[in-house]
């Protein structure tokens, strides 16, 4: 059976290929660098983080077994420094219990401008970035992020439902009372 | 799905390049910590190396040193009877243990050193009597002392026994007899 170009890199990469773990690099590191930015919240860190991230991906590469994409796993190790970079800093307090009214704004919006939406994301409260780009941005299921931060699956509904409430106040024009 | 959810999703490629990201110049010091990595790899295998040696030689030194005290477990000792004698009878009986294994004592021509064999017979059968006697006369300070005296002729013993084997292997097939 012919194998995929991915398996083929990861092959090299497992070989110690320095072009073929440069190829890999090149292809993920803006997507892991913008994850991870979302989710810590400042420049030094995420670039560290990204660092550390494939230095760990290559490290334990012979460990991926393929059930994901590989982006997917190298995304989840980011995802993992991640945190662990967080709980060092302080404990996560903004995931505690409390239920925020569904957000159920229908009205429509003019079209977002993704560079104003990414900043808006960076400056959300930590563990409602943390649960909008996991869920939104990321496609992991509330179940799974609830896993991942060691949280209730209430919780994580809130926390999103309050993201999106706060991201849509922010990126909402502003109006002005002439009156 | 909300207008919010919609929008963010359909536009989602452009959230991954909303911040400045040169991959190369992330690549370089990346290869620098990698070449780094590998060379600390290649030291910590040296290292396992190393420790697993010294491992499997401390291994094999334990494994030697308990075969000999299993052999000595199994000779009565004065353990029960008098603490700092039964530390002298054991040092006595692992030096005994070594010299043994040292001249393959199996292998040695029994006739041609008859009077060696002859003699440490003797305190063989000298000991099991007094080892006999132990239960019933266990604090008796001479018994105690004649036992330890068992084992230093046995000990003086053995090396007359050594000595004479490196003469034979220096000078030829001569027996002590025909030396003498």
């Amino acid at each position: 059976m012919r194998k995929s170009p991915e398996d083929t890199l990861i092959d090299r990469c497992l070989r110690g290929e320095r072009t073929a773990q440069r190829e890999l690099y090149l292809r993920e590191s803006p997507g892991v660098f913008h994850l991870i930015i979302r989710l810590v919240a400042n420049r030094m860190d995420a670039e560290d983080l990204t660092q550390e991230c494939f230095l760990q991906a290559f490290r334990r590469l012979s460990q991926f077994r393929g059930e994901a994409a590989l982006r997917t796993w190298i995304k989840r190790i980011a995802i993992n420094l991640s945190i662990a970079h967080l709980r060092q800093e302080r404990p996560l307090l903004v995931l505690s219990e409390e239920m925020d009214i569904p957000d159920t704004e229908t009205t429509s919006l003019p079209q977002m401008d993704m560079q104003k939406v990414h900043q808006a994301i960076k400056k959300l409260p930590e563990g409602c970035r943390l649960v909008l780009t996991l869920y939104l941005l990321e496609g992991y299921r509330h179940k799974e992020i609830a896993e991942i931060l060691g949280v209730s699956v209430s919780t994580v509904k809130s926390q999103y439902w309050r993201a999106k409430k706060l991201l849509r106040q922010t990126l909402r024009p502003k109006t002005t009372n002439h009156g | 799905m909300d207008e919010l959810e919609r929008q963010i999703r359909q536009q989602r490629a452009e959230l991954d390049t909303a911040e400045d990201w040169t991959p190369d110049a992330g690549w370089r010091v990346l290869e620098e910590r990698l070449s780094g990595a590998s060379a600390y790899r290649r030291r910590n295998w040296f290292r396992w190396g190393a420790a697993a040696s010294i491992l499997l030689a401390c291994c094999l030194g334990v494994y030697f040193f308990s075969e000999v005290d299993t052999e000595i477990e199994t000779t009565p000792s004065l353990v029960g009877i008098t603490p700092e004698m039964a530390a002298q009878e054991k040092e006595y009986q692992q030096l005994i243990a070594n010299k043994e294994r040292l001249l393959e004592l199996d292998k040695v021509d029994a006739t041609s050193y008859a009077y060696f064999f002859e003699e440490l017979h003797l305190l063989d059968s000298l000991q099991e009597e007094y080892l006999a006697e132990l239960p019933r006369y266990g604090q008796n300070e001479r018994l105690l002392s004649t036992l330890l005296r068992y084992y230093e002729l046995k000990i003086r013993l053995l090396e007359q026994l050594e000595n004479e084997l490196e003469k034979q292997a220096y000078y030829g097939n001569s027996t002590p007899d025909q030396e003498i």
